[in-house]
């Protein structure tokens, strides 16, 4: 990738400290994010998606913590920064939205007056200019009459306009990076449809950076340029989307695209990666999915893999690809 | 401009606890995942972690108990033995507390007290949760006009003082033991109601309830098996934090003289009686109060952590 | 198909909900609006649509576990509408349902063997280690390991808890289930052991499926019918395999567009996508209801709710099918 890097996520280590021990729910990750490229993060429910998400935005609390890695932001180290430091890189710089945008949005103010507020917060503008602008940007994410909508409360909205006018807050200060955590799972397909076109337009408009954390394939084939698969807390693969899909490598990657069913055919009975995902807390010594991966040797359950490059910018953490260079800094 | 400033701050806030708030359900899921899930152990030792002040008290209110159980084993004297020749004593080593004015322990009285003021803290309690419990059952489950007669009963009971309706009992049966029990039982039972009553509504609203139904199950094998159980985390939090009310109400209804009867070592009689020597022999009416003020305290602490650990959703309300 | 016996059918069935409103203009949600439908012995059919289609209420109603407003509903050509409970009990137990949230069907408080215990119970097996063995029988027959009897919920993942709810479903060897979305909260790779489980167990059981699912894929690989809905009333339904190659509503079309395919060679930047939100089935469009959002309406589609058509062997509910 000759693109520069807007994000760059180096061996991000997150971990809880419960009281039944340290989880290591995100394992050494490390990720970079080209500018206005959409990257998506693809994985089931705990393999730390989520996670390296809300280390990056500096939302990580009690009983979690980031305890290593760097995240540089245009070559700036963020890992490190305070409370108030962070709130302005945040939404400035970052924003995020959520798979439920009830959550983010203050049920008792209508949603026009919260977005200016954002834009007030951040840009020093007069409330008539600020009004304006949410207009503007009320007509840039698709939702209809934005003079009108800006006087409605959350509850009044559906939730795609509701995850639009999310989209608009997050867009506000023209942020180099949008992180978006699964923001299409709540909603019916037609309206995913509109909402993953809207993003990709932003993203080629705007030239902001969007990394997509979801864990559906067909959205990340559907609008991602770059794809990292994890599971248990690591990144098993990681290649351009196409390369991806066309020549998949990791066992458990094979594993979940053909377990989906699809349009274009109809088997008697669905491909299985059977067993389940493995406790944070107990780990297999060696890799990860060796419990449920038919390809397994001896040496898979001793020594832990790391990722190998394998040529076209594709990783894959499998001791299959061992011969090719390591992708870990380690 | 200033405040304007101060409302943009607050408005950030709440975005930020809604950023919280999915943060704990991100770490709800990986919780699950590692199996740290709620069982009762798991929950108290939470409640041991993270409330301090809520175990303390838990161990507190044990030791009490079994100093009520064991009163005539602990206390040094008598509490009913008058010995004239030592009225109002100073406290002393023979009397920690000193004595009242018919010459009693201060201290076996008080110790004795603790068996009257924790059996109507917990036997009203209970009368009155179990009436509250099935009616506020009743109403949840079956809606209309069963819910309508329950809940409005329910308010009237509510927006009439609850001790001046003790007393009106109370007068018209009399003093006594006995009577208090059903005079705090008849009173309490409606805040129960209410909030089982809502509870119910949502469980019942629950996919295992529904599929119950699409079973067959009886009305009330739903109703016992399917929706009480899963109230009892509020209920046990209810208890706690009855406890102490009605402790309270029975050291009102004592002070005002309707309550316990001399020559029984209620503590609300206690302070009643200490009262004419408040400047003189103050020992008299403050050891009783700080009595019931520790037991009272107790309760509500552990009352608190114990709706913190069990029951968040009654935290909010 | 004709020859097939029906096992269920629903005519003119109508579900409203009263959500207030005045006393002279009480307001309702409808639901489910004049659906005719005919659930064949033995098939997969699937129930299509986005969210406030009325899909989940349909299927609830259908086992009447929510009483309609109107119109009838035969099992075996027994109108069951109005029956006394004491009289559905003999049906209630040939209709079971599948829950969407593995998390909320199963009652935290019960273990394992309770909750599947729970449906023989009722209908009188008292004896201990006959109910044992049924347990445990079922419990193999999901796919839960023995060892498993004794545990409480939580301590499943949802997958595992899942299959719990399939086998408190199976033990009273129902003649229909209703699957209410029984994979869309399940991770992909799990979602795939359950699709297999439930096939299984059809072939095994001779089981009926009503599948409730807004996931066309899923509905692909299971279904033999699809029943498409909008806002309460039938699009369209037909054979699985002609309907998908050749969607004859408009709204079948789209739906069919928008589901993002697990293949990036089939990305598009021009494919055709509705455009709009749901309307709102408190106050549904007139006419035919699809056709605020439909880019193919004429007038006639404002004003007359759309006539049932015949093509080619399949029913659609539209003016102006796609040829």
């Amino acid at each position: 990738m000759s693109e520069s890097i807007v994000l760059d996520i180096q061996n991000l280590k997150s971990h809880f400290f419960t009281m039944k021990g340290e989880v290591p729910a995100v394992d050494g990750v490390s990720i970079q994010v080209p500018a206005g490229k959409i990257i998506g993060i693809v994985g089931e429910s705990g393999c730390g998606k989520s996670m390296t998400a809300m280390s990056v935005m500096g939302l990580l609390r009690y009983p979690g913590r980031v305890v290593g890695g760097t995240i540089l932001l245009e070559g700036r180290d963020i890992t490190h920064l305070s409370r108030k430091e962070l709130s302005r890189v945040r939404g400035n710089e970052i924003s995020m939205i959520f798979q439920e945008p009830m959550t983010s949005l203050n049920p008792v103010y209508p949603v026009g007056r919260q977005v200016r507020e954002a834009i007030l917060l951040h840009q020093k503008m007069s409330k008539e200019e600020a009004t304006k602008q949410v207009i503007d940007i009320f007509r840039a994410v698709g939702i209809p009459e934005p003079e009108k909508r800006y006087h409605s409360y959350p509850h009044q909205l559906s939730g795609g306009l509701r995850q639009r006018v999310m989209i608009g807050m997050a867009m506000v200060c023209r942020p180099k990076v949008m992180i978006a955590d699964e923001p299409t799972t709540a909603l019916d397909v037609t309206i995913e449809a509109q909402i993953l076109r809207l993003m990709k337009k932003l993203c080629k408009e705007q030239g902001t950076s969007i990394i997509l954390i979801t864990h559906n394939m067909g959205v990340v084939a559907e609008v991602c340029d770059y794809v990292y698969v994890m599971y248990a807390g690591k990144v098993m693969e990681q290649a351009e989307t196409f390369e991806l899909f066309e020549n998949t490598r990791h066992p458990y990657t094979q594993g979940l695209l053909k377990s989906i069913p699809r349009l274009d055919e109809k088997p008697d009975r669905l491909y299985t990666i059977e067993g389940v995902v493995p406790n944070l807390l107990h780990l297999p010594k060696g890799c990860s999915f060796c419990t449920r991966c038919g390809l397994a040797v001896e040496r898979c359950s001793l020594e832990k893999p790391r990722l190998y490059e394998t040529g076209d910018a594709h990783g894959v953490r499998c001791f299959r690809y061992e011969r090719e260079v390591s992708l870990d800094g380690e | 401009m200033v405040n304007d400033r101060k409302d943009l701050l607050a408005e950030h806030e709440a975005l930020e606890t809604g950023r919280e708030s999915v943060f704990n359900m991100e770490y709800g899921d990986t919780a699950a995942q590692i199996g740290e899930a709620d069982t009762w152990q798991d929950k108290l030792r939470t409640l041991v972690r993270q409330n301090k002040l809520a175990a303390f008290s838990a161990v507190l209110i044990i030791l009490m108990i079994l100093i009520a159980v064991f009163a005539p084993v602990v206390a040094p004297y008598d509490h009913l033995k008058q010995s004239l020749t030592e009225r109002l004593s100073h406290p002393s080593m023979a009397h920690w507390l000193g004595t009242d004015e018919l010459g009693r322990d201060v201290l076996s009285r008080i110790i004795f007290g603790a068996r009257i003021s924790l059996t109507i803290g917990l036997v009203p309690t209970l009368i009155s949760m179990a009436i509250g419990t099935v009616l506020g059952l009743w109403a949840g489950f079956y809606g209309g006009k069963t819910d309508f007669v329950i809940m409005r009963l329910a308010d009237v009971m509510l927006a009439f003082p609850s001790l001046l309706l003790a007393m009106v009992v109370m007068y018209t049966m009399g003093g006594g033991l006995v009577n208090i029990f059903i005079a705090l039982s008849l009173v309490n039972w409606a805040s129960t109601a209410r909030i089982v009553r809502s509870q119910t509504l949502s469980l019942k609203e629950k996919e295992y309830v529904e599929a119950a139904r699409s079973i067959g199950v009886k009305k009330w094998t739903i109703m016992f098996r399917h929706i009480l159980p899963n109230c009892l985390p509020s209920l046990i939090v209810l208890f706690t934090l009855n406890i102490p009310s009605a402790i309270l109400s029975e050291a009102s209804l004592s002070f005002l003289g309707v309550g316990a009867q001399p020559p029984s070592a209620s503590w609300g009689l206690m302070v009643v009686r200490g009262k004419k020597y408040l400047f003189s022999e103050p020992w008299l009416s403050i050891a009783p109060s700080v009595a019931i003020m520790i037991v009272v305290l107790a309760f509500n602490f552990l009352g608190d952590g114990l709706r913190d650990v069990l029951d968040p959703y009654l935290k909010e309300q | 198909m004709e020859n097939r016996k029906v096992l269920l059918s629903a005519r003119n069935l109508v579900k409203e909900f009263p959500i207030g409103g005045s006393r002279k203009k009480p307001q309702v949600v409808h639901a489910v609006t004049d659906v005719n439908l005919d659930i064949y012995e033995g098939e997969t059919l699937a129930l299509v649509g986005e969210s406030g289609c009325g899909k989940s209420t349909l299927g609830r109603t259908l086992i009447r576990l929510l009483e309609p407003t109107s119109g009838e509903i035969c099992f075996q050509g027994n109108d069951i509408v109005g029956m006394k409970e004491a009289q559905f009990a003999a049906y209630r137990r040939q209709m079971q349902i599948i829950f969407q949230d593995p998390y909320a069907s199963l009652n935290p408080r019960m273990s394992v063997k309770e909750i599947i215990g729970e449906p023989l119970t009722t209908y009188g097996l008292k004896d201990k280690a006959e109910l044992e063995k049924r347990v445990r029988q079922l419990m193999g027959e999901v796919g839960i390991q023995q060892e498993f009897y004794s545990r409480y919920p939580h301590q499943f993942s949802g997958g595992q808890r899942q299959r719990i709810g399939i086998a408190r479903a199976i033990a009273l060897n129902p003649r229909l289930i209703i699957c209410d979305e029984p994979v869309s909260a399940l991770d992909v790779s799990i979602q795939s052991q359950v699709l297999n489980l439930l096939k299984d167990l059809q072939e095994q059981h001779h089981l009926t499926y009503l599948f409730i699912s807004h996931d066309l894929s899923v509905v692909k690989f299971i279904a033999d019918r699809v029943c498409v809905m909008f806002l309460g009333m039938i699009c369209e339904v037909g054979d699985t395999d002609s309907l998908y190659e050749k969607p004859l509503h408009p709204y079948t079309r789209f739906l069919l567009n928008a589901i993002p395919k697990a293949d990036p060679r089939l990305r598009s930047e021009e494919k055709e996508l509705l455009s709009g939100e749901i309307p709102s089935p408190v106050n549904p469009p007139s006419g035919c209801r699809f056709h605020t959002r439909c880019p193919y309406a004429r007038e006639v589609c404002a004003s007359q709710a759309p006539p049932c058509k015949e093509v080619e062997g399949r029913k659609v509910f539209c003016h102006f099918p796609l040829a």
